[in-house]
C-alpha cells in the first residue's frame, strides 16, 4: 500500500489531496511550484500546507433527494 | 470496511454511463388494463445508479441524443439499482410508502430487520451478496484537463448502500431527458464493482426456504 509520502511524490502544483476517513480529513496543498519528486530530486525545499477539517458527526454527508420511495397509483383514461 | 469510491461531477451535456447516479428516478409500468384506461404505478427512487455495462449504455444514449445509430445497438431499457440510507434501510422505512399505496400487508415480526446487526457487520465489509456498502467522495473535474480536484461535500455519500434486489429498467431516453437529475459519475473501476457484485447476485443458485 502506498504511503502518504508516495502518493505525495507524484504531486503537481495547485494538486490537493484528501486524506483520512469519516472522522476528519486532510487536505493537502502544494505550495512549491515544482512537482515534489522534482523538488526531492533536486534538493529543493518545499512548501506544504495541511488544512485539517472534521466532520461534524452528527450531520453526516448523505445526499439530497430523502430516503423513502415515492409510490403514485392512479387511472389513465382512454 | 468498505471501499470508499471515487466520483467526479457530470456535466449537463454528457452522455450517461455506466456509474452514473441520478436522483428522483421514476420507474413507472401499467398495472392493469380496463376498457376505460389503465391503471398506472409510478415508484420515484431517491436516488439510483446505473449498473447496465458502459458501452451499452454509452450506445444508446448516442442513438437517442443523434435519433440515428446502429440497429445492433439498440437496447430499449437501462438495468439500475437504488441507493438507500442504509439506517432507513435496515428498518424498512424507505418501504413504508409503497406497501400502504400498494395496499400489502406487511407480515414482519417485530425483530425483523431487513439486515440485523451481524449482518450490517458484513455490509460494511462489503461482503454482504445482496447489498453494496457504498460511500462516495465526488470531487471537481478541472478544465480542461480529467484532474479531478476539489471534493463536493454536499454530493458525497455516506454510510448509504445499494440494494441488488430492487433493480428496475428505465428507457434510456428517459435518462438523457433527466441529465439534470444526475449528480455524479463513478470512476469506471468503482462503477465495474458495483456491476460485478449485481451480476454475481443475480447469478446466484435459488435454494429452497
Amino acid at each position: 500500500m502506498d504511503t502518504y509520502l508516495d502518493k505525495m511524490k507524484n504531486f503537481s502544483p495547485a494538486d490537493t489531496m484528501l486524506t483520512g476517513e469519516n472522522m476528519g480529513e486532510k487536505r493537502i496543498q502544494l505550495v512549491s511550484d515544482l512537482p515534489i519528486q522534482t523538488a526531492l530530486d533536486d534538493n529543493k525545499a518545499l512548501t506544504i500546507e495541511v488544512e485539517t477539517t472534521i466532520n461534524d458527526e452528527a450531520q453526516p454527508r448523505y445526499l439530497m433527494g430523502g430516503s423513502k420511495i415515492g409510490v403514485k397509483r392512479y387511472w389513465l383514461k382512454k | 470496511m468498505a471501499t470508499i469510491s471515487i466520483a467526479g461531477e457530470s456535466l449537463l451535456t454528457d452522455n450517461i454511463c455506466q456509474g452514473d447516479v441520478f436522483e428522483n428516478v421514476r420507474y413507472t409500468y401499467i398495472n392493469d388494463i380496463k376498457n376505460d384506461g389503465v391503471e398506472i404505478i409510478e415508484y420515484t427512487f431517491p436516488l439510483a445508479v446505473i449498473v447496465s455495462q458502459a458501452c451499452d449504455v454509452i450506445s444508446m444514449g448516442d442513438i437517442d441524443i443523434n435519433k440515428a445509430g446502429k440497429s445492433t445497438k439498440f437496447m430499449p431499457s437501462i438495468l439500475m439499482c437504488p441507493i438507500y440510507k442504509q439506517s432507513d434501510a435496515k428498518y424498512f422505512s424507505h418501504l413504508e410508502d409503497v406497501f400502504k399505496e400498494l395496499e400489502i400487508k406487511k407480515m414482519d415480526v417485530k425483530s425483523d430487520t431487513l439486515f440485523n446487526s451481524g449482518e450490517m457487520n458484513i455490509v460494511n465489509r462489503d461482503w454482504h451478496y445482496r447489498f453494496h456498502s457504498l460511500s462516495v467522495k465526488v470531487y471537481k473535474l478541472a478544465e480542461k484537463q480529467s484532474k479531478k480536484i476539489g471534493l463536493i461535500k454536499n454530493l458525497s455519500i455516506d454510510n448509504a448502500i445499494i440494494d441488488f434486489k430492487h433493480y428496475f429498467t428505465v428507457p434510456s431516453s428517459y435518462l438523457i431527458k433527466n441529465r439534470g437529475q444526475r449528480l455524479f459519475r463513478l470512476d469506471d473501476i468503482f462503477a465495474e464493482q458495483i456491476t460485478l457484485k449485481f451480476a454475481t447476485y443475480l447469478a446466484r443458485v435459488a435454494i429452497p426456504d
